[in-house]
């Protein structure tokens, strides 16, 4: 835990190693230097963390979630996956009644099933997978992206570099972020499932950071200490990660949150739509004498597919409501 | 309807691809410039993309400007209010009521309010407005307005109240009150010019928002403008109406950006003096 520490603060606080080099520095000048940060005098302690509530309630939610990711399926009553496990429409001969889903909550399915006869605790629970990892995978390549290329874009103010990444954003940010990103799922093929998502979804969401990230490089490049970082013959790449980065990195740890709960938006927003991860195969109902309607059905467990089939209908399982409503609280 | 034997799977050559994709590009633009987007087919035969877009275009602008302008009126009166009143008790729920507004998402507020309505239908036997359909009443009009309208009127709000706070610490503001002017012809002629900036940019932010949410809208409550004949034309793969309502929706959000810029010159004194 020490070393982990110890090479974080190496990697982002400057400063740290300043007690390690004291020869380097002249004997007069060492009263300025100071102690480096500890840690110790500075920080509230476990004891202080106890004290914050909306820390331990937000990292109790996460950590439940972490949980559901890993174990989930583990403690899933029924597989999903496994085709058949589903209740179709029958007349069950003892309780001499139609059984017809979506089924309310009942000993047997602890959260009711939806219209397909799938149990919604197991799909809940596998589904977590797909949505979080998706989410967080969409969330990560869209920070590598806008940060690199709005770093790139704003350390190079005004040149061509600049300009042909700001155009590509304004193109890009022109057109609805709902329709581009529909338009990409659909044209990479809609049911390679989760790595189309991730990639049409970064490919597209990137500009916002870009743009922010590319304003605070302008603003901190002309700093009097990237002078000075210059003056001691440090290179672009050098004075850019070690200089200018640290300090926008608590930004940037506000703006992953932000995008996290933007990216499930857009998926939910994506799946009300008809594009969800294991979406493209639909089952066609009637004939063609009566006219064919075709519904696209989700053969993959995932919560915007189970959201955007809640919707579907005037009345489905109530659950499906409260699990709407608990979702975007989440959010 | 389409059997897993005659789908084909897409190839990834990109070589390929993008030469197709050039000439394609070409031959649509150099059409488009002569006034020719083409035509899709459809079950009635032929129909010209041009009918579509001008129908549509006009549908869905009609739908955005109501509520944009609604928006813009109750975001900005709201923000002043609060900013003059500067009262715990009224500043407070206006600023909870705009987080809410700006978190909530458009489909989740749409699914609310379209429930409702049923229950309204449901106890009083007879329904207020309609949920679903086209029609330029208020019957038709009033839930996708207020979908549209949620989060551009949040975030005007936030912005203005932001904006009007931090104007009213100034000097020169006590220098008008000290003058004797009474709150009303400070606010108007003191204040009012000077946050016409941030309140111009959050407009151009605002209408990103709620063009961004009009597919979704127009979606749930089957408007026949443009983002539902978008959503259906990307379903059914008509390549050139795709392109056509694209391209209108991407031109029509740079033209009013470009005019909201040009819009800040005309406004503030400072900003030509800097050119």
């Amino acid at each position: 835990m020490k070393s982990i520490k110890k090479i974080f603060s190496f990697l982002l606080n400057p400063r740290f190693r300043y007690n390690e080099m004291p020869e380097l520095l002249h004997e007069g000048s060492k009263q300025f230097v100071g102690e480096a940060p500890s840690g110790k005098h500075n920080s509230p302690g476990f004891r202080g963390l106890l004290g914050n509530f909306p820390l331990i309630f937000g990292g109790t939610i996460v950590f439940i979630l972490f949980l559901v990711v890993l174990f989930g399926p583990l403690i899933a009553p029924i597989n999903p996956y496994i085709a058949g496990k589903h209740i179709v429409p029958h007349y069950d001969s003892e309780k001499e009644e139609w059984i017809n889903p979506p089924l309310s909550p009942s000993e047997e399915y602890p959260l009711g099933t939806d219209e397909w006869g799938n149990d919604i605790l197991s799909m809940l629970l596998y589904g977590a997978r797909n949505t979080l990892v998706a989410c967080a995978f969409i969330t990560m390549v869209r920070l590598i992206l806008g940060l690199i290329l709005g770093a790139y874009a704003g350390w190079s103010e005004g040149k061509a570099t600049d300009q042909i990444i700001m155009g590509v954003i304004s193109v890009i940010l022109a057109v609805p972020m709902l329709i581009s990103s529909m338009i990409l799922i659909y044209s990479l093929d809609i049911r390679k499932g989760l790595p189309v998502f991730i990639i049409a979804l970064s490919v597209i969401g990137w500009t916002e950071i870009a743009q922010y990230i590319r304003s605070e490089f302008i603003v901190l490049s002309k700093m009097p200490y990237i002078e000075g970082a210059r003056a001691v013959g440090a290179r672009n790449f050098a004075i850019a990660v070690r200089h200018v980065l640290p300090n926008i990195l608590p930004q940037l740890l506000v703006i992953t949150f932000l995008e996290l709960g933007a990216v499930l938006l857009l998926l939910g927003e994506l799946a009300f739509i008809g594009v969800f991860i294991g979406g493209g195969s639909g089952i066609a109902l009637g004939d063609e004498t009566i006219g064919i309607e075709v519904l696209t059905q989700s053969n993959v467990p995932e919560w915007e597919a189970m959201l955007a089939e809640g919707t579907d209908g005037y009345a489905p399982s109530p659950l499906l409501y409260s699990l709407q409503r608990l979702r975007s609280s989440f959010l | 309807m389409i059997r897993n034997s005659e789908v084909n799977h897409p190839n990834y050559n990109l070589i390929q691809h993008s030469k197709l994709a050039w000439t394609d590009t070409k031959e649509y633009l150099s059409n488009a410039i002569r006034g020719n987007f083409g035509y899709i087919e459809t079950q009635y035969g032929l129909v010209r993309v041009k009918t579509i877009l001008k129908e549509t275009y006009i549908n869905s602008m009609g739908l955005l400007l109501v509520a944009l302008a609604i928006a813009i009126i109750i975001g900005l009166y709201a923000g002043a209010f609060a900013t003059l009143t500067r009262h715990k008790k009224i500043v407070l729920p206006i600023l909870l009521l705009t987080i809410f507004g700006i978190s909530a998402p458009s489909f989740f507020a749409g699914l609310m309010l379209r429930q409702g309505e049923i229950y309204y239908l449901r106890t009083f036997g007879k329904p207020l407005v309609n949920v679903a359909g086209f029609g330029w009443d208020y019957k038709h009009m009033l839930l996708p307005v207020l979908v549209l309208a949620a989060r551009p009127l949040a975030y005007l709000a936030r912005a203005s109240f932001i904006a009007f706070g931090r104007i009213m610490d100034e000097d020169f503001i006590r220098t008008a009150y000290s003058k004797g002017l009474d709150k009303r012809s400070t606010v108007n002629v003191h204040a009012i010019r000077n946050i016409a900036i941030p309140v111009l940019t959050a407009i151009g932010v605002s209408l990103r928002f709620s063009l961004s949410t009009l597919p979704i809208v127009e979606f749930f409550f089957v408007w026949p403008g443009m983002g539902l004949r978008l959503l259906e034309a990307i379903d059914l793969r008509q390549t050139t109406l795709v392109v056509t309502l694209a391209l209108a929706l991407g031109l029509t959000f740079l033209a009013l950006n470009l005019f909201l810029d040009i819009s800040y010159r005309f406004i503030d004194p400072r900003v030509r003096e800097i050119q």
